[in-house]
């Protein structure tokens, strides 16, 4: 089963669930999270399961201006 | 002739506007009725005012702090060499009225704090978010929490940028709405983000995302569909990419509570410029340090960056500076310099722990060059 992380393949491991796949793949520090383009809060990430297919995007916020 | 909502030359003006199928002369009047606040008078918001003046929005706030830098004009469209050294939003008024005589600007030459923003109070239709750091941003998001008040935030790295409208839920209003704040998206900042400053930015990139900012305020204020709201937008202007992310609200945040106080309204500290510590150099103390037989001078920033410009010393990249330590001597003390003194701190803290002696040029080639222009001395 793979996913797209940021427009990447990126295959998942029998571990379906969001936290345990961004622990592994999204690195340190504060992001926004969206599967599909539809943004999934911080607190979903533990019962939110991603399919094959997904679309996943990790967004880093930015300050410039 | 004197009981119409316009002038004779307003008519003309805004022909192109009120011919405009959907827009309309209705449109228009909100507009001339209409009060925005926008925050920051830089990158961003050189576009989005200029656009909104042009457009006849009847009121504008203008709140920024700073002064213009020669380093803005890169992208700052609304300045001119002129400008330099003299408040942003002073000089931004200045240009806005020349445009369009026919509105009204508050200049507040003011930092957005807590108390500004509890000054100000709620009389806007609009608040737009043209800042440069995040702690700022937060207290938008309460202000406009607090005062039930539409914003318009964008951001830009590089050579890509973010921009959402978010549009406070009424909680009396049994519609079931719950639209995300920029907390809901965003509930940490980085420690370590880099701003304009350090990070650079391509010039048309608060051009791009200024616009897209100015094109929803001016269909949300003249009564258009404004299909941002509750969205994020991503755009990559490298490789031309746009994305919307459709929003919803974070069980738990700050947006859910019933009252937003904002005397207490917080975010994590992140601060733009480089930490001052012990070892770290005024561009007048490091004009005498370097001047000492027992200091070597290292440029730490890329090939492209020392070709380009630099003060001499030797360079050495930061990303080499670990593997090339044994070039250096371990008696001297090492003054390093980048371009705005965070890479140096970088550099400064490696060497201190590989045992050497290290100072930091504060604010690096870009204050230097600063202090040494101020003083006529370039």
């Amino acid at each position: 089963m793979n996913v797209l992380l940021n427009a990447q393949s990126t295959p998942i491991d029998s571990e379906r669930v969001l936290q345990k796949f961004l622990d592994k793949h999204a690195g340190n520090g504060p992001f926004a999270v969206a599967i599909n383009e539809q943004f999934i809060p911080k607190t979903d990430y533990t019962n939110t399961l991603l399919n094959d297919g997904d679309r996943i995007d990790v967004v880093s916020p930015m300050q410039g201006g | 002739m004197s009981d119409t909502i316009f002038s004779a030359n307003e008519w003309l003006r805004y022909s192109r506007h009120i011919q405009l199928s959907s827009f309309g002369a209705d449109g228009q009047i909100k507009l001339k009725q209409s009060r925005v606040l926008m925050i920051g008078s830089g990158g961003l918001g050189a576009p989005v005012s200029l656009y909104l003046a042009a457009a006849g929005v009847g009121h504008i706030t203008l709140v920024d702090d700073d002064d213009v830098d020669l380093s803005n004009l890169q992208r700052q469209i609304i300045f001119s060499v002129e400008d330099i050294g003299k408040s942003k939003v002073f000089s931004a008024k200045k240009r806005l009225l020349g445009l369009n005589p026919e509105i009204e600007i508050d200049a507040i030459n003011q930092y957005f704090s807590i108390e500004l923003a509890l000054k100000l109070g709620d009389n806007f239709d609009l608040v737009i978010d043209c800042t440069d750091n995040f702690s700022t941003r937060y207290l938008i998001n309460d202000y406009c929490l607090k005062n039930r008040l539409p914003w318009i935030y964008a951001s830009i790295h590089q050579y890509s940028g973010q921009c959402a409208l978010f549009v406070p839920t009424n909680k009396h209003a049994d519609n079931n709405e719950s639209n995300a704040c920029f907390r809901c998206v965003f509930p940490d900042a980085p420690e370590d983000a880099q701003d304009c400053n350090s990070a650079g930015v391509i010039g048309v990139l608060p051009g791009m995302l200024g616009l897209f900012q100015a094109n929803e305020a001016l269909k949300l204020l003249s009564g258009l569909p404004t299909p941002l709201k509750n969205h994020l937008m991503l755009f990559d202007a490298k490789h031309l990419t746009l994305q919307k992310i459709t929003l919803k609200a974070s069980t738990g945040c700050l947006c859910q509570k019933a009252t937003i106080n904002l005397e207490q309204s917080t975010a994590p500290q992140v601060t733009c410029a480089s930490t001052t510590a012990d070892n770290s150099l005024t561009p007048d103390r490091f004009n005498l340090r370097r001047d000492d037989d027992n200091t070597a001078v290292i440029d730490v920033r890329s090939i492209s960056e020392h070709q380009g410009f630099h003060i001499g010393g030797t360079h050495i990249p930061l990303d080499q500076l670990g593997e090339r330590a044994d070039e250096l001597s371990p008696t001297v003390t090492h003054l390093c310099y980048c371009q705005s003194g965070k890479r140096s701190e970088k550099a400064v803290k490696l060497l201190l722990e590989k045992g050497f002696k290290a100072e930091n040029l504060d604010g690096g080639l870009a204050n230097w060059l600063k202090h040494a222009k101020d003083n006529n001395q370039i």
